[in-house]
């Protein structure tokens, strides 16, 4: 009886992104074993700092990119247009914000 | 869709002082004034899906506006909205965006992330029991961040000005967010070098200075 009709140019559909390997913000491996440099013995000295590359840049970019504009969430905008008959009764937009609660919500807050 | 309904993408919020309109990141932008709130927005934005195009177009666009505007607070990626409702949002809760405005004003966010060591952990099973197990084990791993970040926060007590901790899962940690003054970012980058040693053996990664992404108040 009725139908719906998504508008053409309608909103980004996050939940069909396709999650492509590239797009991985996991470690994946360990970090490289880099060769000691040579350094001259002394008793008093600290133990040198590990330096961990786990990421190579690219990596660290993208998870950054995706931390900074996907951890709060995203916007949904849609527009329906139900009809009957081929005559257009009812146009609802929708404007909506996906998200994990916890980021958007008080720790303390929930029930 | 009349001229006023017509939808602008809403990049961010800014301190005045932005140029009417102009050109950043590619994108024709224009500037909608109310009170002491700037909104960023462009008018005919493309509605994508969040592809790692979208996304890192958008995040160059947001870093581009943050290096002209003192103070700015980026908009949630796919916020297209009218230009009426836009000014019925500035108006309604304008001072919590001056107020986050202040708090973001000639600040950068820095990014600390600390790894499991060793190779990613696959993720579990989902339990089949039911939600509670996951939203509590949610909160161990929110318990268990909040106590490591406090290392962090020693080492760089002094120049956080703001603090946000998200728990990780997956064989990342967690992550920090710290706001610090643009003038003190290099001596973070300095103090936080150690912590590769302090945390050791857990990996950690310092990213940054981005614009403050992780303080902005949720309004739309």
């Amino acid at each position: 009886l009725s139908r719906k009709q998504p508008a053409p140019r309608r909103a980004p559909r996050p939940g069909r992104a396709k999650a492509t390997g590239h797009h991985s913000t996991i470690p994946k491996a360990h970090p490289p074993h880099r060769a000691p440099i040579p350094h001259p013995p002394r008793s008093h000295e600290r133990p040198p700092p590990r330096v961990a590359h786990i990421l190579d840049n690219s990596e660290a970019s993208l998870l950054d990119v995706l931390d900074n504009l996907l951890n709060r969430g995203v916007m949904l905008n849609a527009d329906i247009v139900l009809a009957l008959a081929d005559v257009d009764l009812i146009y609802l937009r929708l404007s909506a914000l996906l998200c994990a609660a916890d980021r958007v919500l008080p720790d303390d807050g929930r029930r | 869709m009349a001229g006023g309904d017509r939808e602008l993408y809403v990049y961010g919020f800014s301190d005045p002082g932005l140029p009417r309109r102009f050109r950043a990141g590619g994108h024709n932008l224009r500037v909608i004034t109310v009170g002491d709130v700037e909104a960023v927005v462009e008018a005919g934005h493309a509605r994508t899906r969040p592809t790692r195009e979208a996304l890192e177009d958008q995040h160059a666009t947001v870093a581009d506006l943050a290096a002209r505007s003192t103070a700015l607070l980026p908009a949630r990626f796919g916020s297209f909205v009218t230009e009426a409702a836009l000014r019925a949002l500035i108006v309604n809760h304008q001072p919590r965006l001056v107020d986050s405005l202040a708090l973001v004003r000639d600040r950068r966010q820095m990014t600390v992330r600390v790894f499991d060591e060793g190779p990613a952990i696959p993720p579990p099973e989902a339990p089949r029991s039911s939600g509670t197990a996951y939203l509590e084990a949610r909160r161990a791993r929110l318990r268990r961040a909040t106590a490591e970040a406090e290392q962090i926060r020693r080492v760089v007590n002094d120049l956080a000005l703001a603090e946000r901790i998200e728990p990780g899962e997956h064989g990342l940690r967690l992550t920090v967010f710290h706001l610090v003054s643009n003038d003190a970012v290099d001596t973070y980058r300095a103090r936080t070098s150690s912590l590769a040693e302090q945390l050791a053996p857990h990996p950690v990664t310092i990213t940054g200075p981005w614009p403050a992404f992780a303080f902005v108040p949720d309004l739309f």
